[in-house]
């Protein structure tokens, strides 16, 4: 049988095969890894930190800012970078707890596969709907401070604009739709550029491993 | 003894079986190289993991394993062409043996990396429930795909060589 065969020459040759030194081995222990999981945790590491630079401005600008609005607006973001630290660590923790572990081969796929998609798709979703909500509530909490007397009042403005305002409006929502339309295909084309082929050969992998 | 030191003591006796998962998966040198330096890495870094339970090459078969399947290095625009020099020289130099053996890696080179990872496991003589606990599939999941494999590499040998 041709495999059995194989396996003498195989084994023959590889066991007589130059081995490494000790004193080589030991150096290779001071190499990074170039994994695509380790390049993730890389990415998280980075994101976490500028996370918290982040919110250490948020926190500054909702402490001193003259506006309320803005205050209001920086406080919510506090909040939901709090939210954003919080996922951070677990992803990074479940990479750390990958890495010190030796899964069974499909049970190492699927954990990785789960990690890269997780990130994967919370990165779009963010994105997603970051964008028409930070709008739509920084638009919402001007008005309300301009009502109050504090800012601009945008119902003078809108006043002042009279027929335009129509022009005005189309000029905004066009401008929005290019954004949203812009950032949705950057962020899938990126992330798709990043991860997107190595989930399609890990998905193939493990249902590979589950047919029989 | 220091963890660094213990480690090294054990993959200095073991690292035969890095240089076959290298040998199997990987067709040119600097591919090679790259891979077992991160099995290596991937080796050290779980090594607080491995208590004995099993014996070490068990378990660094499963490192050895779990990296090379996620190891994927960028598509080559060129066709694929497969090395055979570099393949391991038959150790009996029969010319026969020899154009057999190069068939059989050419077979062995096209295979997919799940199933490269079954004829590693296969050849170093691991029984089929040891395999499957390794892959993480049962036993009866490996025997099926064993019998496919060999019908697949005795197929595809027949295409490089008349036996």
């Amino acid at each position: 049988m041709e495999l059995d065969e194989l396996k003498y020459q195989l084994n023959k040759k590889l066991d007589a095969d130059q081995p490494k030194p000790a004193s080589e081995l030991s150096l290779l222990l001071k190499k990074a890894t170039t994994s695509v999981i380790h390049k993730l945790q890389r990415s998280l590491w980075i994101d976490l930190i500028i996370n918290m630079l982040v919110l250490l401005l948020f926190i500054w600008q909702a402490l001193f800012n003259k506006l309320w609005s803005l205050r209001i607006y920086f406080s919510t973001f506090i909040i939901l970078s709090l939210i954003a630290l919080v996922v951070l660590i677990y992803l990074i923790r479940k990479i750390e707890s990958l890495n010190s572990t030796v899964l069974p081969v499909r049970q190492n796929l699927e954990q990785i596969y789960k990690i890269i998609n997780f990130y994967k798709i919370i990165c779009f979703r963010v994105t997603m709907i970051f964008i028409p909500l930070c709008l739509m509530y920084a638009l919402s909490l001007g008005y309300i401070e301009g009502k109050s007397g504090t800012s601009v009042d945008y119902t003078i403005v809108i006043q002042k604009l009279g027929s335009k305002i129509w022009m005005v409006l189309a000029g905004i929502i066009l401008y929005l739709s290019a954004i949203g339309a812009g950032v949705y295909y950057f962020t899938k084309w990126f992330l798709d550029r990043l991860y997107g082929q190595y989930l399609i050969k890990l998905k193939s992998l493990i249902e590979e491993l589950e047919t029989e | 003894m220091p963890a660094e030191q213990e480690f090294i003591t054990l993959l200095n006796k073991h690292q035969n079986i890095i240089h076959k998962v290298c040998t199997i998966y990987m067709d040119t040198a600097p591919d090679k190289e790259d891979l077992f330096q991160e099995v290596t890495l991937q080796a050290w870094k779980s090594f607080a993991s491995f208590r004995g339970e099993s014996q070490f090459s068990t378990w660094l078969y499963r490192v050895a394993l779990n990296t090379a399947i996620t190891f994927f290095r960028k598509e080559k625009k060129q066709a694929i062409v497969i090395n055979t020099d570099f393949f391991p020289e038959p150790v009996e130099h029969s010319p026969l043996m020899e154009e057999q053996t190069k068939a059989l890696y050419r077979a062995i080179a096209e295979l997919s990396k799940i199933d490269k990872a079954l004829v590693m496991l296969y050849i170093e003589d691991y029984s089929y429930q040891d395999i499957g606990d390794m892959l993480g599939i049962t036993p009866n999941n490996v025997a099926v795909k064993m019998i496919r494999i060999k019908s697949k590499l005795k197929e595809s040998t027949q295409k490089y060589y008349q036996f």
